[in-house]
């Protein structure tokens, strides 16, 4: 139930970053200026302009902000100032001056060119900003009025999509879901809308679903997809809220009602006639989807039934015994899994699947023996079985015997030889062979990375000096690892118990990297460990 | 039982000593609740304990048979110059040796606490089993034995130690049933101790727990009475012209010397701090806040919590640095030392008496139960108090940090504190963010409803730029931190103060 509810939440997680990452995408053609505007500036004024784009877009917020600012004081009349003044302001916000943005800025564009597209765009940068610096009550207020005000302009439908954010901060789900229907039903789909209409109408029809409001939450996704999408995408998004009544014995018979009524729709798609391939297809996804919902509501008896109507209606195939297959595993009969994996058409398929199940129940030596028949029926991929193979004996620690194998894919595939040779090495260090997997990183062509891992046995050797070269290597070779690697030189100095060399290791790091992580790490380290303040020069906010 | 005696002859030294030891246990309960008696009065009244010491350790000394005597004098000798050493040390603002002795003292307490039990035990055993061999066939016969101090007591003689679930279970099922009980040769004198020593750790824990308890049942914060602006402090130059006197010559005389330059007029610029003495909130007079008191004083409270580093650069040199530099800057005043409080002690304060401001740094876990959780969530909602969090050395702690915050304030989410901000404005304009190690980034975060900041998270170790020495970084940088310091300070008190006016129009 716990994992349920958890993929739910890693579900609704994502439809919310990617509401938001489309979002932060869309702002900018708010604050584009459109060409038929250009064209009607004046040489000077675009001259002036272009500087101050270029600024812009090189992320230099203070001197575009002050080159905007020269804009409006130079061409206050001009057709473009409501622009400098907003983007001005925009800057403003990257400076984290937001106050100073909200009433200097958007709110001067709107009170002195109302009219302008850029007034619209500043009335919702108004409600964004509030929204960003806490401030949620003003926030929603002024999102509102742009969201009643401009519903059918991108700056409406970003105001809603913020105002759902909000939504979702307060909990306040009546709320939510007005203004996702509002997104889903009434705002304007256009090239640039049609992102954010669209993820809420995911997001509308997960919350129908988990109030088994069928029809309505299909209506919503309706709006997005059609045909043999649009069934899948049902099913896809009642699945959590249908999972999750489930599990509640007082919305039990509200999950079996959204089930019958799903299980109704699907039904209602099929198409009347399957005499092509297209429409045997669609009809047996169709059913496929039909069980997945059976699944979903827990009802095994006629999860079966409804193989056997597969079954019976479109013949055995690969696609249906996988289904089947894995209808077994998630009862956890691995054994019957496993039989349907055996009945696959596609042998080197089956196999495959198979030795995958008995890997995860931990069966090495019939693991092996799957990969060694994979070996005899498909001899073109010799190395993938293999290494499958010497996976499945470093997984269950039978290193020697992982290890014989990668040496032998060494020889017998050359193309690939230090992959092959880096696995062992991998293979010794896991053994704790540390000498030989030092012999074998050190023939390696992986640098940065077999240094480190030599330097990481030596440690575990005790030879500090040799561990302390390596990493000078590669802080010498590769200035990205230089930080980390000087600090791995602290460490090392320290598990050899030389506290000065450790010392001076750490306060190395935090004189040439004070703006990096592992700069951090070392001035903490030498505060709590040995009481040491070191500067890492203090800085200001860039 | 041997009873301990006191001849009659010391019938007013114990009438003195037993009054001397009861007003001393009300002052050490005054310490821990209403604290209005200086702490010269508490060294006054321990200094008084050595020559009653002294007194009675002279007069057992020489006897041999008076050995426990000694005993219980030296314990109680213990007890109460250990707590004088607690004040004393607290006079000198000596915090981390005043830590130390704290610590140390609580376990010479319990190890001693241990002793007695062990020697009363013993006692008692001796006891027992004298009465045991005088009436043998008597008590043999009678019902279960239940008092722990007699060695025969029926529980004994169940393995308790080393511990063996099986058989404690079925005794506890039949506790008369001698046939359930293990069979064989076992020590019942060593199940007694086990048992003693369970039992007297947890009363020790238990009363250790209620006394720290009492550590404010009634405590109140009150800030500075007073008044000011909430501005910023401008800067303004004060011009003063300096003319020096000039010789008036004749260009054509026959004196040659040389001529004084004719415009010798020298500024003299000074500037000063416009609203130096104005700082704060309301309208009463002098620096202060209108929801303040004449006794009220702004004090640096950090809280204490579990898993972690909570006192990292407490105390003189650390924190006390930014307490006196804010009394400095802000005219207000400041208490002696900084503070801690553990975060269920926030409730001893009540609501209108709280403190505004409590700070929490560190580098390690930060682990709070739900009641510390709830406490916080009242402290800083319906108590109206703000945290200033500072990162103390690391990722991980900005994390935590996040990660309590998201417990404590569900329905907030941080966001970066714009410099534009009333909190980053006054008294001091901040305009950029300074910090020692951007351990947790570089940018300020806050928690805001209601209109206020109800947290302030530094990423960058301010604490240290206050501390001594200020981590090493560039005077501008720690000026930066201390301005910081007094802003956040400022914000949360006049906020406050504005809450408490606006309670009382209410």
């Amino acid at each position: 139930m716990v994992g349920r509810t958890k993929e739910r939440l890693i579900l609704i997680a994502l439809l919310c970053f990617a509401f938001a990452h489309t979002c932060t995408a869309q702002t900018t053609y708010l604050h584009q200026m459109s060409l038929d505007r250009w064209a009607k500036l004046r040489e000077v004024e675009r001259h002036q302009m272009k500087v101050a784009e270029k600024y812009f877009q090189d992320r230099n917020w203070s001197v575009a902000a002050d080159e905007y600012d020269k804009y409006l004081t130079l061409y206050e009349a001009s057709d473009a100032a409501s622009h400098a003044l907003l983007k001005w302001s925009i800057c403003q916000v990257e400076m984290r001056r937001q106050n100073t943005a909200i009433n200097d800025g958007f709110r001067s564009v709107v009170d002195y060119w109302p009219d302008s597209d850029d007034a619209i765009a500043a009335s919702y940068y108004v409600g964004k900003t509030l929204k960003d610096i806490g401030q949620t009550q003003k926030a929603k207020s002024a999102l509102n009025e742009v969201a009643t005000d401009h519903a059918k302009h991108l700056a409406g439908v970003l105001a809603m999509v913020a105002l759902a954010d909000i939504a979702t901060i307060e909990k306040d789900e009546d709320l939510k879901e007005k203004i996702l229907r509002q997104l889903t039903f009434d705002a304007l789909r256009d090239k640039l809308t049609r992102r954010q209409c669209e993820t809420a109408s995911l997001q509308l029809a997960s919350i129908l679903f988990s109030k088994a409001a069928t029809a309505e939450g299909i209506k919503a996704l309706n709006t997005t997809y059609q045909n043999e999408r649009l069934a899948s995408e049902v099913v896809s998004q009642s699945r959590s809220p249908l999972q999750t009544l489930m599990n509640d014995n007082e919305s039990k018979s509200k999950a079996n009602a959204l089930a019958n009524e799903l299980i109704g729709f699907l039904r209602a798609q099929e198409p009347k006639t399957t005499t092509n391939d297209e429409d045997i297809s669609y009809a047996k996804n169709l059913c496929f989807l039909v069980i997945d919902v059976l699944r979903s509501a827990r009802r095994p008896a006629e999860v079966e039934k409804e193989f056997s109507s597969v079954a019976k209606r479109f013949g055995t195939d690969d696609q249906l015994l996988k289904q089947i297959a894995n209808w077994h595993a998630a009862n956890g009969d691995s054994g019957k899994a496993r039989q349907a994996y055996g009945k696959f058409k596609d042998q080197i398929a089956g196999l495959q699947l198979i030795a995958t199940s008995y890997r995860q129940e931990k069966n090495l030596a019939q693991t092996t023996q799957t990969y060694n028949r994979l070996l005899a029926i498909d001899p073109d991929n010799q190395a993938q079985w293999k290494a499958e193979s010497a996976g499945a004996y470093r997984e269950f620690k039978k290193y020697n015997d992982a290890i014989a194998l990668y040496q032998q894919l060494g020889q017998e595939d050359a193309a690939n030889a230090d992959r092959w040779l880096w696995e062992t090495a991998m293979t010794h260090k896991e053994a704790g062979n540390w000498k030989e997997a030092i012999g074998f990183f050190r023939q390696s062509e992986r640098f940065p990375e077999s240094y480190w891992e030599m330097a990481s046995c030596h440690r575990q050797l005790k030879q500090t000096n040799e561990a302390v070269t390596l990493y000078n290597q590669i802080a010498g070779g590769d200035k990205n690892r230089a930080p980390a690697a000087m600090l791995q030189i602290g460490y090392t100095q320290e598990e050899a118990k030389s506290s000065d060399k450790a010392i001076t290791a750490f306060k190395k790091v935090c004189r040439l990297f004070p703006k990096d992580q592992h700069a951090s790490r070392a001035h903490a380290h030498l505060q709590s460990k040995y009481k040491i303040t070191v500067t890492l020069g203090g800085a200001k906010q860039d | 039982m041997n009873s301990i005696s006191v001849p009659g002859r010391y019938s007013t030294a114990v009438k003195i000593t037993a009054g001397y030891l009861l007003v001393w246990a009300l002052l050490l309960l005054e310490t821990r609740t209403l604290q209005m008696v200086p702490n010269w009065g508490h060294l006054v009244l321990g200094l008084l304990s050595i020559p009653l010491a002294v007194y009675w350790w002279k007069q057992f000394s020489r006897a041999r048979n008076q050995q426990i005597q000694r005993w219980i004098i030296g314990t109680v000798a213990f007890v109460v110059w250990w707590q004088f050493t607690l004040v004393l040390l607290d006079s000198l603002v000596m915090d981390a040796a005043r830590a130390n002795i704290a610590r140390w003292g609580t376990a010479g307490l319990f190890l001693i606490g241990l002793l007695w039990v062990v020697w009363g035990i013993e006692r008692a055993s001796v006891h027992y089993k004298k009465l045991a061999s005088n009436h043998g066939a008597v008590t043999t016969a009678t019902a279960p034995i239940w008092n722990p101090l007699n060695l025969d007591a029926s529980f004994y003689a169940v393995q308790w130690w080393p511990l063996r679930p099986a058989p404690i279970l079925r005794y506890l099922r039949s506790p008369g049933n001698p046939n359930l009980l293990p069979h064989g040769p076992r020590s019942r004198k060593l199940d007694q101790s086990f048992f003693a020593l369970v039992t007297y750790t947890a009363a020790f824990l238990l009363l250790a727990l209620l006394f720290s308890q009492l550590g404010g049942c009634r405590e109140i914060y009150e800030m500075p009475a007073g008044g000011g602006e909430q501005q910023q402090l401008a800067q303004v130059v004060k011009i003063k012209k300096v003319i020096r006197k000039k010789y008036i010559i004749n260009p054509l005389s026959s004196v040659i010397f040389a001529v004084p330059p004719i415009d010798d007029v020298q500024l003299e610029l000074t500037e000063i701090t416009k609203h130096a003495y104005q700082i704060g909130q309301g309208e009463g007079k002098g620096a202060g806040f209108s929801g303040g008191t004449f006794r009220g004083k702004v004090r640096f409270i950090r809280l204490e919590y579990s898993g972690g580093d909570w006192d990292q650069d407490y105390g003189v040199g650390g924190d006390l640095n930014m307490l006196l530099e804010y009394g400095i800057r802000t005219q207000h005043k400041v208490a002696e030392r900084t503070e801690s409080r553990t975060i269920g002690q926030l409730n001893n304060f009540p609501l209108g008496k709280s403190p505004p401001l409590v700070y929490m740094t560190g580098q390690r876990n930060i682990s709070l139960s739900n009641s510390e959780v709830k406490t916080l969530r009242e402290y800083l909602t319906d108590k109206h108090g703000m945290l200033f969090g500072d990162n103390g050395g690391s990722r991980h702690f900005h994390n935590q940090f996040l990660s309590m915050m998201n417990r404590v304030l569900p329905d907030v989410k941080p966001v970066p504190i714009p410099l534009d901000d009333v909190i980053h404005r006054i008294p001091y304009q901040i305009p950029f963010l300074p910090y020692v190690a951007p351990h947790g980034g570089k940018e300020a975060l806050g928690w805001y409803k209601d209109g206020r900041w109800l947290a302030y998270y530094h990423p960058g170790d301010i604490g240290d730029a206050w501390s001594d020495g200020h981590a090493g970084v560039s005077a501008d940088i720690w000026e930066s931190c201390y301005r910081i310091g007094t802003n956040v300070t400022f914000y949360a008190h006049s906020e406050y103060s504005k809450w408490l006016d606006a309670q009382k129009k209410d």
